[in-house]
């Protein structure tokens, strides 16, 4: 067993309550920073007007479409599946890139993987390096790599791919990093090399989390994809825009619950496989 | 009793002296056990029990003094060779330090890592060779557990698990083995079977072996030779039915520097 790092057993008590208090002073300082008035929320009548048209729709989505276009008594429902099919299209290459590069980067970045103390020489840039990677959003990328490349969908993988490496890179390398290292060292001890005892002693424990991980990233990708659309990539968002704009509130609702679906659907296989990995 | 000429490497400690963390563990400790023969370590806890036999391993380094394992003096070792040497020795952790969520098999078979390649690895975890498996089944048989291979390791009750660091431990076909209290964590029947399989097996396959324990009862029944240490020396080191309360009681005395 390894003592427990951050806080002991009797400063966890503590350091949570002292958490909360500075959450709550910088809540109280951040509203006063932005100005912000609950007051200035209350919406005109124009807006009560929409709200109400909007949300009015939530239990009626819609099957055809609204506007001129004819496109059979399913319309909004077939649209919906295929922008569906390739919103899961966009977020499992996006996330099947980040993958390789987040394990890579993960290994490299973690210290378990690196004997004695030239380890810094290779975690330190390897990890910098994934910051810089997460630290631009995924539509900061789409826009930067739009105006490089024009809308190929490349454009809009890499743009997901590139911040979630980054931050698979350092979840992984963490949780690589938390796992017990007790076992790799008996191995070590018996004839075993570093690598050895770390791919059969330390890997195995982090890898239901890293696997759970990644699933929740593909569950995030699934939205980004969806809102890259907004782009003019053919998925969910390209649509759920477009029939906004054309105040089509039932396609919207419908484009909405796709999403809705997808993301369930995603909830649900990847419990089961973390069931499969911990049993 | 029967001693198997097999592969049995003798330990030799030769005024060996170790400083951890600047504080001395080991003073000028000289110990000599021939292959194939079982020692008892006992004495209090810091006494040095566990560096002693880490130094056997070479996972601690002597500052003073030579330590040979079959005869070959650790210190002049490389690192290819000194693994080579550990590959030679087992080691059952008091903690045991199995993988918890690997199945049994997988962790006996990992005994014998330090014999294989980086792709042998990787064959010996996910596609095991056959004789490999029956090897593996093989020892669980003998440490009374056979029906658990492919069961998740933590799974199992604390003795099996112990089991499985035994059966992982002689997995690596070693010529010494090495456990460090093995029973401090386990009830007195458990603790008095778990001594038995380790005498056994390691009689069985010609192996030398070290234990730590305190009990000395437990060191009567089964070993043949017991070294008492206290404060980093040999207090004594005798044959283990020569053990007796007098001497325990001063292996074991509160030291008054200590209380005061």
């Amino acid at each position: 067993m390894r003592p427990e790092r951050r806080f002991g057993a009797t400063g966890s008590l503590g350091a949570s309550v002292g958490v909360l208090v500075l959450g709550l002073a910088a809540a109280w300082a951040s509203g006063r920073v932005l100005d912000l008035r609950a007051g200035d929320l209350a919406p005109g009548a124009g807006g009560w007007q929409l709200a109400g048209d909007f949300f009015g729709r939530a239990l009626r989505p819609a099957l055809a479409f609204e506007g001129a276009y004819d496109g059979g008594r399913l319309g909004v429902v077939l649209q919906a599946g295929r922008a569906a099919v390739t919103t899961v299209a966009f977020a499992a290459a996006a996330v099947s890139l980040s993958l390789v590069g987040g394990l890579v980067m993960g290994f490299l970045g973690s210290s378990a993987w690196w004997p004695g103390r030239r380890a810094a020489a290779v975690t330190v840039p390897v990890r910098l390096l994934a910051a810089a990677m997460r630290s631009v959003h995924e539509l900061i990328w789409a826009v930067l790599l739009l105006a490089a490349f024009g809308t190929d969908r490349l454009v809009a993988v890499l743009a997901i791919a590139i911040p979630y490496a980054g931050t698979l890179a350092k979840v992984f390398a963490e949780m690589i990093d938390e796992a017990p290292r007790d076992a790799a060292g008996a191995l070590a001890a018996a004839g075993a090399s570093p690598l050895q005892g770390f791919a059969v002693g330390l890997l195995p424990r982090a890898v239901p989390d890293m696997t759970a991980y990644a699933f929740y990233r593909f569950e995030c990708a699934l939205r980004s994809a969806a809102v890259l659309g907004f782009f003019g990539f053919p998925t969910l968002g390209y649509y759920l825009s477009a029939s906004f704009e054309n105040l089509h509130y039932g396609e919207v609702w419908t484009y909405l619950y796709a999403l809705f679906v997808l993301v369930l659907a995603v909830d649900a296989w990847s419990g089961r496989l973390r069931r499969e990995v911990t049993r | 009793m029967i001693t198997a000429p097999v592969r049995a490497a003798g330990v030799g400690l030769a005024g060996v002296s170790v400083r951890l963390g600047g504080r001395p563990v080991l003073a000028d400790v000289d110990l000599e056990v021939v292959p194939g023969q079982a020692v008892a370590l006992v004495g209090p806890s810091g006494a040095g029990k566990t560096t002693l036999l880490r130094l056997v391993n070479g996972t601690v380094r002597a500052d003073r003094g030579r330590v040979t394992v079959g005869g070959r003096d650790l210190a002049a070792l490389g690192p290819g060779a000194l693994r080579a040497l550990r590959a030679d020795i087992g080691f059952v952790h008091q903690d045991l330090r199995l993988v918890p969520n690997l199945r049994v098999s997988q962790n006996v078979l990992s005994g014998a890592l330090g014999r294989r390649s980086l792709p042998g690895t990787l064959r010996l975890m996910l596609r095991p060779a056959a004789a490999d498996l029956h090897r593996a089944h093989r020892l669980l048989e003998r440490v009374g557990i056979p029906e658990k291979l492919f069961e998740r390791t933590d799974r199992l009750s604390g003795g099996q698990a112990q089991r499985v660091a035994v059966a992982r431990a002689l997995f690596q076909q070693p010529s010494v083995l090495l456990a460090d209290e093995p029973v401090a964590s386990v009830d007195p029947a458990r603790a008095r079977a778990t001594l038995a399989l380790l005498v056994r097996l390691a009689r069985e396959e010609g192996l030398t072996l070290l234990v730590s324990l305190h009990d000395p009862q437990l060191v009567r029944e089964h070993f043949g030779r017991v070294v008492g240490l206290r404060d980093g020396r040999v207090a004594f080191d005798r044959p283990a039915a020569a053990l007796d309360e007098a001497l325990l009681a001063d292996l074991y005395r509160l030291d008054d520097r200590d209380a005061s």
